[in-house]
Formats: C-alpha cells, sequence, structure tokens
C-alpha cells in the first residue's frame, strides 16, 4: 500500500561558505525564472550540479530553450571561483561537503577509541611506526636469513651427496657401458653435473626462501616492509616512488628497472634505475651461502643480512649524494597507500606460490645453466687438448684481469672467471666455481658402489636431512637445544674446496664485490632499452668502481681485526 | 577537508598509510578512502595498485632483457600486489589543467 503523502522538500543545506553560497544563490535565481527548468528541479540543487560541471544536467539543460545563457552564466561562476580559490569549483563544493559529513558525524556518533582499532591497526602501531618499523623489517629478515641457512643446510649437503655420489656414478656408469669417449665423460661429469648439480645444491635455500616470501606476502606484512622503506629512502631523498622498483629489485632486478616507468620525472627514473643494482637480487644469495658455510660457518645469517642491508645503503648513500649534486629542488611526491589487512596466509597459496616459482628455477636450471656450463666446459678444455684449466682460453681471459683483484685478495685466475661468468646471472659464480674448484677428472671418478649404498645417500640422506633441520629449527627458540644425534655434519664439495682457495678476508671482500658489482647482462639489458647505451655503460662502471671499493675496504678491515 | 589531507600528507613526509591518515584527520578510514576514490575520479590523485606485476608482464608481454634472464623464477616479489597507492597529481600534470 502506498500513502497518499505529499512530500516536503527538505530546508535542510550544506554551507559552501559565503562566495560560494552567492554564485550559488545568482544561478538559482536564473534557474528559478525558467519555466521548465524550475518545475522540473529544485533550482538550488540544479545550480550546485552546473557548479560542479555535471555533463548530464549540462547537456539536459542546453536542450531547453533559454538553456544555453544559464550555461554561459554557470561557466562564468565556475571561472570566477576557480581565480578566487584557485581550485576548481566540484573540489571546493566536495571538500565542503566532505567537511560537513565529517563533523556530523563527529557529533552524532560516539565510539570508544578501542573499539576503532581492528587487529591490523594494532599491529600496524607497531609494525609500521615511524621508529620500530625498520628495526622489525631488519630483524625479519635476518629471522628469514636464519630459517634459509638453519633449514636449508642440511638438504643442501644431501643434494651435493646425491649430485657427486649416486648421479655422477650412474652417468659414468651409462656411459662407459656405451663404450663413450673420454672427452664426453668429462663433459657430462665436470661440466654438466658440475655446472648444474653445483647450483642445484642451493636449491632447498631457495625453496625456503620462496615459502617464507609466501608467507609475507600473503599475511600482508611485505606491504609495510615496503611502506617503513619508503619513509626511510625519503630521508636520503629518493622520490618517494622509488621504493616500489627498489623493493622489486630484492626479487630480480630486470623487472624493478622498468617498473621505474611508474615515476614521471626522467632524472628521478635514472636515479633510480642506476640505483636498483645494488639491491641484493635473490640471485646472489646461493654465493652468499656457500662463503658463509665456507669460512663464517656460525654467522652466515649475519653475513647475509649485512650484505643485504649494505646494499641498501650503498643505494642510499648514491642518492644522497646525487641529491645534493644533480637533483636539488625536486618537488617530493605525496601519496597515500591503502595497505592489505593482515591475514593468516593459506597452504594453498604457499604451495602454489613455492611451486611455481620452484619448477621455473629447476627448468631454467635445466636449460639455461646448462647450457652456459657447457660453454664454459668447453671454454676451460680449448685449445683442445689443453692439460690444466689456467692454459685454457677461458683461464687466459680470466687470468689476463685477475691482477684487478690482486688488492682485494682473490686476485687468481678462478675467482676472476667466477665474476667475469657472473655477468650472465649472478648464480653461474657458483656453478663456475663447482665447475673450477670442484670439477673432477672424470677418468680419476670410480664407479664402485653398490645400490645399496646409492639407496642410502639417497633414502636415508633425505631422511637425516629432515631430522637434522627440524633440530635446527626447534634449536633457533631462545632456551632450546636438541643435542644432534651423530654429530657428524658433511659439508657441499664447494664449501670445502672453496677453503683451500680464498682467506676469510679475501672471502669478504669476494661476496661484497659479487653483492656490487653489475648484477647481469638482462639488467644492463634492461638499463640500455629503458635510457640508451650511455647509461648502461655509466652503471656498468659506476658499480664496478664501487664494488671495487667497498670489496678493497671490507678486505683491509678485516685483515686489520684479524 | 581535501586540503587537510594534503597538509597531514605534508607532515607525515610525503607519504601516509590510509589508517595513519585517518587517524591523524579524526575522519573514519571508510570515508577517507571515498574521499581518495572520489578525488582520483576527479583526476587529482592517480590510483595505482601498488607493487604488482612487472609493468611489461602486466600489459602481456615478457620484457625484452627476461627473454635472456636465465632467472626469471626470481622475479618472486613482482608477483606481489602490495595495496593501492593514490598518489597526489601536481596541478602541472592534470588532464586539462583545471
Amino acid at each position: 500500500m502506498i500513502a497518499n503523502v505529499a512530500l516536503q522538500p527538505s530546508t535542510f543545506k550544506v554551507d559552501y561558505g559565503r562566495d560560494i553560497e552567492r554564485e550559488i544563490r545568482n544561478l538559482a535565481e536564473r534557474i528559478a525564472a525558467h519555466p521548465t527548468l524550475s518545475q522540473r528541479y529544485n533550482p538550488r540543487w540544479l545550480a550546485i550540479k552546473l557548479l560542479e560541471g555535471e555533463d548530464d544536467l549540462i547537456q539536459r539543460v542546453a536542450l531547453e530553450p533559454d538553456g544555453n545563457s544559464i550555461l554561459e552564466h554557470a561557466a562564468e561562476s565556475r571561472r570566477r571561483i576557480q581565480r578566487l580559490y584557485h581550485d576548481s569549483p566540484d573540489i571546493l563544493i566536495a571538500d565542503r561537503r566532505y567537511g560537513f559529513i565529517s563533523g556530523l558525524t563527529r557529533q552524532v556518533m560516539q565510539r570508544p577509541a578501542q573499539d576503532r582499532l581492528t587487529l591490523t591497526d594494532r599491529i600496524d602501531q607497531i609494525a609500521a611506526s615511524r621508529w620500530l618499523g625498520i628495526p622489525i623489517f631488519l630483524a625479519m629478515m635476518y629471522i628469514l636469513f636464519e630459517l634459509v641457512v638453519n633449514v636449508s643446510s642440511p638438504f643442501l649437503d644431501w643434494v651435493d651427496a646425491v649430485f657427486t655420489g649416486p648421479i655422477t656414478r650412474w652417468t659414468l656408469l651409462a656411459l662407459r657401458a656405451f663404450s663413450a669417449p673420454d672427452w664426453l665423460q668429462s663433459l657430462a661429469v665436470e661440466g654438466i653435473i658440475a655446472g648444474v648439480g653445483g647450483i642445484m645444491t642451493f636449491l632447498p635455500g631457495l625453496i625456503i626462501l620462496y615459502i617464507f616470501l609466501a608467507v609475507l606476502e600473503d599475511s600482508g606484512y611485505m606491504a609495510r616492509a615496503a611502506f617503513v622503506m619508503d619513509k626511510t629512502m625519503r630521508i636520503f631523498g629518493l622520490h618517494g616512488k622509488a621504493f616500489i622498483p627498489m623493493i622489486l629489485g630484492f626479487g630480480c632486478n630486470v623487472p624493478a628497472v622498468y617498473a621505474t616507468r611508474t615515476m614521471e620525472n626522467y632524472r628521478d627514473r635514472l636515479l633510480t634505475a642506476l640505483l636498483i643494482p645494488f639491491m641484493s637480487c635473490s640471485a646472489r644469495l646461493p654465493v652468499y651461502v656457500v662463503f658463509g658455510l665456507a669460512f663464517f660457518p656460525k654467522r652466515v645469517s649475519l653475513l647475509i643480512w649485512g650484505l643485504y642491508t649494505l646494499g641498501i645503503f650503498s643505494a642510499l648513500a648514491t642518492s644522497f649524494v646525487a641529491q645534493k649534486l644533480f637533483l636539488k629542488n625536486m618537488p617530493p611526491s605525496l601519496f597515500v597507500l591503502e595497505l592489505p589487512p593482515y591475514r593468516l596466509p593459506t597452504w594453498r597459496s604457499i604451495w602454489i606460490h613455492t611451486w611455481e616459482h620452484t619448477r621455473e628455477f629447476v627448468t631454467k636450471a635445466g636449460t639455461i645453466i646448462l647450457i652456459i656450463s657447457i660453454i664454459l666446459w668447453i671454454l676451460l678444455n680449448m685449445p683442445w687438448g689443453v692439460q690444466t684449466p689456467h692454459d685454457s682460453w677461458f683461464g687466459y681471459l680470466s687470468g689476463a684481469i685477475a691482477p684487478a683483484f690482486q688488492p682485494l685478495g682473490f686476485g687468481t685466475w678462478e675467482a676472476s672467471g667466477a665474476l667475469i661468468s657472473g655477468f650472465v646471472a649472478k648464480e653461474v659464480v657458483v656453478s663456475t666455481m663447482s665447475q673450477i674448484y670442484v670439477g673432477t677428472e672424470a677418468e680419476q671418478l670410480s664407479t664402485a658402489g653398490s645400490l645399496r649404498e646409492d639407496v642410502d645417500i639417497i633414502v636415508g640422506g633425505f631422511l637425516r636431512a629432515v631430522a637434522e633441520s627440524i633440530r635446527r629449527l626447534v634449536d633457533m627458540f631462545p632456551g632450546v637445544h636438541v643435542d644432534s644425534g651423530s654429530g657428524e655434519e658433511g659439508e657441499p664439495s664447494l664449501v670445502v674446496a672453496l677453503r683451500s682457495a680464498f682467506t676469510p678476508p679475501a672471502a669478504l671482500a669476494f661476496v661484497v664485490f659479487v653483492l656490487l658489482y653489475v648484477p647481469c647482462m638482462a639488467t644492463v639489458a634492461a638499463i640500455r632499452q629503458e635510457f640508451g647505451g650511455r647509461w648502461a655503460l655509466f652503471s656498468i662502471g659506476y658499480q664496478l668502481t664501487i664494488a671495487w671499493m667497498l670489496a678493497f675496504l671490507a678486505y683491509h678491515v678485516a685483515m686489520w681485526l684479524g | 577537508m581535501i586540503t587537510e589531507i594534503l597538509e597531514a600528507l605534508q607532515a607525515s613526509g610525503g607519504s601516509a598509510s590510509v589508517r595513519e591518515l585517518s587517524a591523524r584527520l579524526g575522519v573514519d578510514a571508510d570515508a577517507l578512502l571515498g574521499m581518495l576514490e572520489f578525488l582520483a575520479h576527479k583526476g587529482r590523485l592517480r590510483r595505482e595498485p601498488w607493487g604488482g606485476t612487472c609493468l611489461m608482464a602486466e600489459q602481456g608481454h615478457v620484457p625484452p632483457a627476461c627473454r635472456i634472464c636465465p632467472l626469471r623464477s626470481m622475479c618472486h616479489l613482482a608477483d606481489a600486489p602490495l595495496g593501492v597507492v593514490y598518489t597526489v597529481v601536481p596541478p602541472s600534470s592534470r588532464e586539462g589543467g583545471d
């Protein structure tokens, strides 16, 4: 049933301020005098809508006789308001309206402060606060690396044992069964298994990294991490939007360089792109892990954490200097972030994230790193019949640049060679070192060993790795200690080999150099594409200079400290 | 209110979360989001997904440099949509310039 009640027009009005009200009044009077418009619309309402520039109503008024003169009046009113307030009437009207709503709700609604705070708000009061945000972020990074190192290292030993044991043995058995020539056996063992196996050893660590990052991402903390990073970057004069590509740089520098496209100003874009290579992409992690385990076994997490932090501060220091010298008086960008609420990550989401990235990593290791390993094996064996790798083409090229690294403590052709191949991609550094330092002569390897021993290495070794991993995980809790069952711990063969090739100060200088020198050719290609060849070359030169200087400093400070 | 938003942003060092800003202004966070959406609609703020995927990948093609990258799986962080960012559009950059 519909009541036959005449609705009374509301007398309520929002006060838009003296000047705007005068324009509304004048325009409303014109509308009220119009025979059709005054019948159809409330004159004040229509006047406000015309001042706001509502397209639909402007078109309707234009169709009315004498409508255009009302529109001209409205346009003149808009211009006057614009001149007076240096802002458009629609914004000014909305501003007043929102101000009124806000004031009204404050008067009529009373909510205890405690009720207004959601769980997300309460966590953010600490996790995203001005003073605690950065220490919490740094602590989270440290915990991440502790987990990566402690949980993954037993698996790391297991993968290494599987590659250097059963896989090598079975490959040799198969090749010798078909009377394969020596060179093919060498290619398989010294090239492919050493190269691809060398990098696959670090897959467990990357899986742990992927899992933990998926948890941080799904829980909503990653957004807070980026937010608190932004506040720090601003102190160092970085453009507000730089933090998006900089944070992406922790994953991979290449999309980070492309992400600078979100910045309007060319100089800001360029500066950010030149800083991105300082952000330690996850490809560098295997290098830190292997050197950490070899030389600083008790402080691997601290080493990795220190390197990531050094990368961030190198970028910030560069930005600070560049801002002082070249980018003065750049207006800061202002923005508001809508952060997602915290939530519990789902197993499914973590699994999907981890699986997709692991699968892609394995695929790449099976294709591109395989190809690089084969090319490197060829270069290490050319000219054909060369007696030692040092006399090979690769050895010759690496030896030529080795003196440049002498002041850094690692002026050997092997270390230089690993850095050259690292230009292709950073964890190729590990596979190259694996080929150079570990790639045992195929003909010296024995195929002796039983299937039972192999099964023990594969199955038993995995179970022992799981047990050891759990023990280490539990040990991470303060005040909890679980004794290691056997007390025996294997070490990846590369870790053992590196100890005879580097001193601890040289190892520290090497990882600092790996952190700071040119990330990979894909990043250089991205900088070239976005900013031209000149800046790509500048980036290479700048990165190499900073890397050399800080590695030199690290080496000599470490030597001094003993 | 819009002037207050800008002033509060300046006071917070240039960037703030919606919750921070709502606390500073004494406005409900949902109401503030409504204002921000309105300003974005009017071209005063630019609304963009924050973080998210690589811009070129978002447009449906692999960046040229990534084609030669053996470690594309490492673009992990690039997968994460981290929220929404409302950037203040400077008057010189506004369409039509008001």
